[in-house]
């Protein structure tokens, strides 16, 4: 009785029944979604279309790298962009014309270096950005990770706006110019120092442009080229970052680590106590997340061709903490799903919908009266300019009515609802049945 | 550790809260190979010298010698890597993990691993990890089958007794070299709990060394073999089971003066 029970306490979840814990359905969704998303850029004949999909490959991960800290290791981290900012930038600034380094040009497979720039090679970039990333999550989370909740979350704020204003305010500018190692050659066409007197690392408000696609590929049948306008190459490329980082992402989940970081967020003494080293597990939480993230800022600033300062505040931390929350905190199809609703909701939805509504108030303001007055608003409302505010509306929708997400992870979802409406019912049903003597 | 070395040391231990004094100056050794019990009245500062050996908080004063070697004032996991293991007073059990998974936690501590292990995860790390859920699993038929066919079954669903024994199942799992038990049958009714003191037994036989924080004292009298009693954060007694029975301060400290005036 007490088994039968047991057996029957399922959280609920969007697609209801229990098929969903057999291990071939899943298998079986997961081949058809890989599938489908493999085929999408052939099938798509549509360029913008296609570009929307690569932008929604860079929020699935960021979200899965947001993932790691926020669901796994149970820390809120409000300054996540700074770490896609950091992995932007590395990107541009180690590949791109920025630094113009001595009068001679080397160059290897592996990098170009001269008056040029510095060119890393798009392959080595990869882990580079990744590494960099991890390496100021490091830097970031030793002195922070000992704080918790919601003063590790307004430490992380303030991380997450110190981050832009630094490469801001590391930029060209008048001032006194002492290092001259970085931009030797730059000198002349160049503002080559800062107020406080450091060579132009960042280009500041100028931004960094000419930041270098990837090289041509030729691999047997595969023949990509980054350097045209086609966004299908960009698609795969970003299709094979996102395989390579679940795959990751999976095995950390369920390896020891996973388990560690489980076992903090239920009870950090317990933990602490069966030996897990606290701020040790949680700071390669935060590395490994900041990692994910760089992945994204350098497939973003690739792509785009330049980075700017002012694309990485708060907003974008919040919009990728959205996704996580909208997609279900700890799952990781369902970060993945709540990063393409978000980007598609940014990317295109909301400008349909807007357009909808303006078509439909222009239609209705002949009507008389208020209706007429409505639809004379509503012809030239702004709705595409108000997506905070829609974003907000998710946000405080899904608390109210599925704060485990559209895909929830099980067990976070039993944190979140540790007695579900359904299963008291459930319970006092199976009382019912005892004193009837059913069964 | 040969039997009979002292294991535990506690030197002039102090812990100060503000203005009080909850462990005062407090020497007491374990051996290897006993069951030691620590018993007092509410508030005597059982739970603050546990708390002050696992790393909770660092002693005001005084020293916490494990095998000879000063742990005073090392964190939790450090201590527990040095071969400490507890459990807690109100249950604290990972409660949404399985319960093979508490126990796998528990584990952590022997598992030999990297975050490159983890993620490519090569044969020796699988075999590493298909050896902690063996023991895990030999761990929990150790102390009760129920256990066993529950393992899958997340922890918080269990029965109050049995959480009792996975929680000692988790700090079994790291074979410490002391096990420290929080007044393992609070909240128990008294089969339950003569029936978990056969579990101490039976893991004392397996070898382990125990302290142990008691209220229940008719349980404590039938498995130690030696007992410390605190009273006001110090020590007032110390010696078999039969010695400390007829001490008069302990008598006057559990009952008062004037039952202690009563059977003298």
């Amino acid at each position: 009785m007490a088994a039968l029970s047991l057996a029957r306490r399922r959280p609920r979840n969007l697609l209801g029944g229990e098929w969903r814990d057999n291990p071939w359905v899943r298998r079986a969704v997961v081949a058809l979604v890989v599938l489908l998303a493999f085929l999408y850029p052939i099938l798509d004949h549509s360029d913008p279309r296609v570009d929307t999909a690569y932008v929604a490959e860079i929020y699935i991960l960021l979200a899965l790298g947001l993932n790691i800290v926020v669901g796994f290791a149970g820390l809120l981290d409000l300054g996540y962009a700074a770490f896609f900012a950091i992995g932007a930038y590395t990107a541009a600034m180690l590949a791109s014309t920025h630094f113009s380094v001595g009068k001679s040009t080397i160059s290897n497979l592996l990098f170009t270096i001269g008056p040029g720039g510095i060119h890393l090679n798009f392959f080595v970039l990869i882990p580079c950005a990744a590494l960099v990333a991890a390496f100021f999550g490091l830097l970031f989370g030793a002195p922070t990770l000992r704080l918790r909740g919601d003063y590790l979350a307004i430490v992380t704020l303030g991380f997450g706006e110190i981050v832009p204003k630094v490469v801001e305010n590391l930029g060209g500018g008048s001032g006194l110019f002492l290092g001259r190692f970085v931009c030797h050659g730059a000198l002349h066409h160049r503002h080559c120092a800062n107020g406080i007197g450091i060579p132009d690392l960042t280009g500041g408000i100028n931004n960094i442009t000419g930041i270098d696609a990837p090289p041509n590929v030729n691999l047997l049948w595969i023949h990509w080229s980054w350097q045209t306008n086609n966004p299908r190459p960009w698609y795969y490329l970003g299709f094979v970052i996102i395989a390579i980082s679940v795959i990751i992402i999976t095995r950390l989940r369920d390896s020891r680590l996973g388990r560690c970081w489980v076992a903090i967020r239920e009870d950090e003494v317990a933990a602490a106590h069966a030996g897990v080293n606290i701020t040790g597990t949680r700071l390669t939480a935060f590395a490994l997340g900041a990692a994910f993230s760089g992945f994204g800022g350098l497939l973003y600033a690739s792509q785009l061709g330049t980075v700017s300062y002012d694309q990485f505040f708060f907003s974008v931390s919040v919009s990728i903490l959205v996704m996580v929350i909208l997609g279900g905190i700890g799952s990781i199809p369902g970060v993945m799903v709540g990063g393409v609703v978000i980007a598609y909701l940014s990317q295109t939805w909301l400008d349909t919908i807007s357009a909808k509504l303006n078509t439909l108030g222009s239609n209705i303001h002949h009507a008389p009266g208020p209706i007429g007055a409505f639809g004379t608003w509503l012809a030239t409302a702004p709705i595409s300019t108000a997506k905070p505010l829609i974003l907000g509306l998710i946000l405080v929708g899904m608390m109210l009515l599925r704060p485990q997400g559209l895909i929830p992870n099980r067990r976070r979802a039993r944190e979140l609802h540790p007695e579900t409406a359904s299963e008291a019912a459930e319970e006092n049903e199976e009382l019912w049945t005892v004193q009837t003597g059913e069964i | 550790m040969p039997e009979g070395a002292p294991l535990l040391e506690t030197v002039g231990l102090t812990r100060v809260f503000g203005g009080l004094k909850a462990v005062d100056n407090l020497d007491f050794t374990v051996n290897a190979g006993e069951i030691v019990s620590l018993i007092g009245p509410n508030g005597a500062g059982k739970s603050t010298v546990f708390n002050l050996v696992s790393g909770i908080y660092p002693p005001t004063a005084g020293r916490v010698l494990f095998k000879g070697e000063n742990i005073s004032g090392l964190k939790p996991d450090r201590v527990e890597r040095r071969g400490i293991s507890r459990t807690f007073q109100t249950l604290r059990l990972f409660a949404n993990m399985t319960v093979l998974e508490n126990v796998l936690v528990g584990y952590h501590a022997r598992l030999h691993s990297n975050l490159f292990g983890d993620i490519i995860k090569p044969p020796w790390v699988a075999r590493a990890e298909r050896e902690a859920v063996a023991e895990a699993k030999r761990i929990l038929s150790l102390l009760s089958p129920r256990l066993v066919s529950h393992q899958d079954f997340r922890a918080s669903d269990l029965a109050y007794a049995d959480r009792r024994l996975l929680e000692l199942a988790r700090a079994m799992a790291s074979q410490p070299a002391l096990l420290m038990l929080d007044e393992p049958t609070a909240g128990m009714n008294p089969s339950e709990a003569v029936e978990f003191m056969e579990h101490i037994r039976h893991i004392h036989a397996q070898g382990f060394t125990i302290l142990l924080i008691e209220h229940n004292l008719s349980v404590v009298m039938g498995v130690s073999q030696r007992i410390t009693v605190l009273d006001y954060g110090t020590k007032i007694a110390e010696g078999t089971p039969d010695e400390v029975r007829r001490d008069e301060r302990v008598i006057e400290a559990y009952l008062g003066r004037k039952a202690a005036a009563a059977t003298a």
